[in-house]
């Protein structure tokens, strides 16, 4: 089982700092304190069209890394290299930051590739596995950039070819939006080869399904601008798209908030079986997991996250633990909250989880820090839980390979049966003559 | 003892280095033993485990020998059952892809004169490649698939 966590490019440029054999520790020290003071200036962060994205201090760093003095800072990091062999990006990978716009003169869209390419170096270096987060999402939309691509292409604006050809207008925006997407996931696909899995489609259930009675044209979907562009099966045309220009081997994966929700949950299955029909229909697989974010508050039970396991692996797809914490006030109840981790680690072994993702760091870098709680299994300082020990030392032994994983890949290769009765048959052989005595070396 | 198998023994060591502990002691002692003894131990072999399998240089004979351990301990019956199909289909595809490729087979008479299928012809060997390896792939995951 893979054990990860988000990362940012702040702090992967940290590490870098550490690492930077010319420079003395005082020097290394300064430097990071300049790099931390730099990160609560405006202007350093993800840029997404005019905006800087993320709540906190104006940057999508979560925590407060400005304030981690630099024995934390070098614990962090070897928690980091010896404890996680998967890393997610926390936003760098998202199209908002990857998308910076569309050049009219060479009919292309602009991609920057400056910060994700940061993590994702990281990873390669240090032997991390990287999930690809996210592909289809609706937060941070690239309206304007969608839009100027299909005008181009159009030679008018939207609204005038709406006018001209109402008839088809529908289904020409949708095509447009589908070569748009798959441009970009191939070019992804291109940028950052080795991630093994994809967040192809991201939250894409409304949690109006928890709050109110929805009405008959409801039908609990986001109605973002893939659900407007691509129509309300868009989930089974990204995933389309993604098997198309993805390399193979990689894994697409739906992932999803607030299943601990019975109503939001049901709602997920629900779209997980309409995949599941069209694979069916079609005849080929195009999901092949489900990532369960499992953002939690303390009062979630042992019941509830038991349940959320059963549901999902009863679909028959694989699952992924891709965001997990668990909000505690860090002045009580840490009784529950060892207890609902290790409920956590029993299920995941249990159902076969092929990689649990936290959200953040440690305590000190997740998107709730410096709030009074906490939510990982790593300390402020970087140092793993007691009660969190064992589950990772016992993911650290694994693996980067499951036997099924080379077993696919050597089908893939063109593997036939006669190679492998050869093999079977030198095997056979080799141990007959060591039971009659001759050598091997005779 | 066979070098290019003492090689392949070599890449199954590395390769089942990287398998978890419980898979890894899924595999008989004595099969790694025998390995171990017939390995080439001149012959350096290091899995990178930033890089997809498939891009690793895995040779022919490992792969058949991974296969085998994977048919050996670890598939259930039904798994076993499709693994050899797809043995069985990659032996089939092994020894037409000789035959249609075959610079002779193909150029020895007039195209149109014998009903051959012009668009296959002209179609790339990598895409067609491609294509089988779409199809074997679709039926991995079918196989793989909990369903």
């Amino acid at each position: 089982m893979k054990i990860g966590g988000s990362i940012c490019f702040q702090l992967t440029d940290i590490f870098e700092i550490i690492d930077d054999k010319s420079l003395t520790l005082e020097e290394k020290m300064k430097k990071i304190q300049k790099y931390q003071e730099s990160i609560i200036s405006e202007g350093s962060g993800i840029k997404v069209g005019n905006n800087v994205i993320g709540s906190y201090n104006g940057f999508f760093v979560f925590g407060n890394i400005y304030r981690l003095d630099y024995d934390s800072l070098v614990r962090i990091k070897e928690h980091v290299e010896k404890n996680l062999s998967s890393l997610t990006c926390d936003a760098e990978m998202k199209m908002g930051a990857i998308l910076s716009g569309y050049d009219i003169d060479s009919h292309d869209i602009k991609y920057n590739f400056k910060f994700a390419d940061k993590v994702y170096n990281y990873a390669m270096k240090n032997g991390k596995d990287i999930r690809g987060h996210t592909l289809v999402w609706h937060n941070f939309e690239p309206r304007e950039i969608i839009n100027e691509y299909i005008e181009d292409r159009l030679g008018c604006t939207i609204d005038e070819y709406k006018e001209k050809y109402p008839d088809n207008f529908v289904e020409k925006r949708k095509d447009l939006t589908k070569e748009f997407l798959g441009s970009y996931m191939k070019k992804m696909g291109e940028q950052y080869p080795n991630c093994y899995c994809w967040d192809v489609i991201n939250e894409i259930v409304s949690d109006d399904v928890c709050n109110k009675e929805l009405s008959e044209e409801d039908d609990g979907l986001r109605h973002s601008l893939w659900y407007e562009y691509l129509g309300k099966e868009f989930y089974i045309d990204a995933l389309e798209l993604a098997r198309e220009h993805l390399p193979q081997e990689t894994k697409l994966i739906y992932n999803e908030y607030g299943e601990q929700h019975k109503e939001k949950r049901e709602k997920i299955l629900e779209i997980i079986e309409k995949i599941k029909e069209y694979e069916k229909k079609e005849g080929k697989v195009l999901l092949d997991g489900i990532g369960i974010q499992s953002h939690y508050s303390i009062d979630v039970t042992e019941k509830q996250i038991e349940d959320i396991y059963s549901d999902f692996a009863k679909t028959g797809k694989k699952i992924q633990i891709t965001e997990i914490d668990i909000i505690s006030d860090t002045s009580k109840k840490n009784e529950k909250f060892n207890k609902l981790w290790q409920k956590e680690f029993e299920l995941a072994q249990k159902y076969g989880v092929d990689s649990f993702t936290g959200w953040g760091i440690c305590d000190s870098l997740n998107w709730y820090a410096n709030r009074g709680v906490q939510l990982t299994m790593v300390d402020e300082s970087g140092n793993v839980k007691d009660f969190a020990r064992n589950f990772i030392e016992k993911a650290r032994e694994n693996n980067n390979f499951s036997i099924e994983d080379v077993a696919k890949n050597a089908i893939l290769k063109g593997t036939t049966l006669a190679q492998v009765e050869a093999c079977e048959n030198i095997e056979a052989k080799e141990k007959e003559m060591v039971r009659e005595g001759v050598s091997i070396n005779e | 003892m066979n070098s290019t198998y003492s090689k392949a023994y070599t890449e199954v060591l590395e390769i089942i280095r990287h398998l978890s502990k419980e898979e890894y002691e899924k595999i008989p002692k004595e099969k790694i033993e025998f390995y171990t003894v017939n390995k080439d131990n001149n012959y350096v072999f290091k899995i990178n485990p930033n890089i997809n399998l498939s891009k690793q240089n895995i040779s022919p004979e490992a792969n058949a020998i991974l296969v085998s351990i994977y048919k050996e301990y670890f598939a259930n019956e039904k798994q076993k059952e499709v693994l050899n199909q797809l043995l069985i289909e990659n032996q089939k595809l092994h020894n037409e892809e000789k035959v249609e490729f075959n610079p002779d087979e193909a150029f020895k008479d007039n195209l149109e004169d014998n009903n051959i299928d012009n668009d296959k012809l002209l179609l790339p060997i990598e895409s067609i490649d491609e294509k089988w390896y779409n199809k074997i792939l679709d039926f991995i995951r079918s196989l793989f698939n909990k369903n």
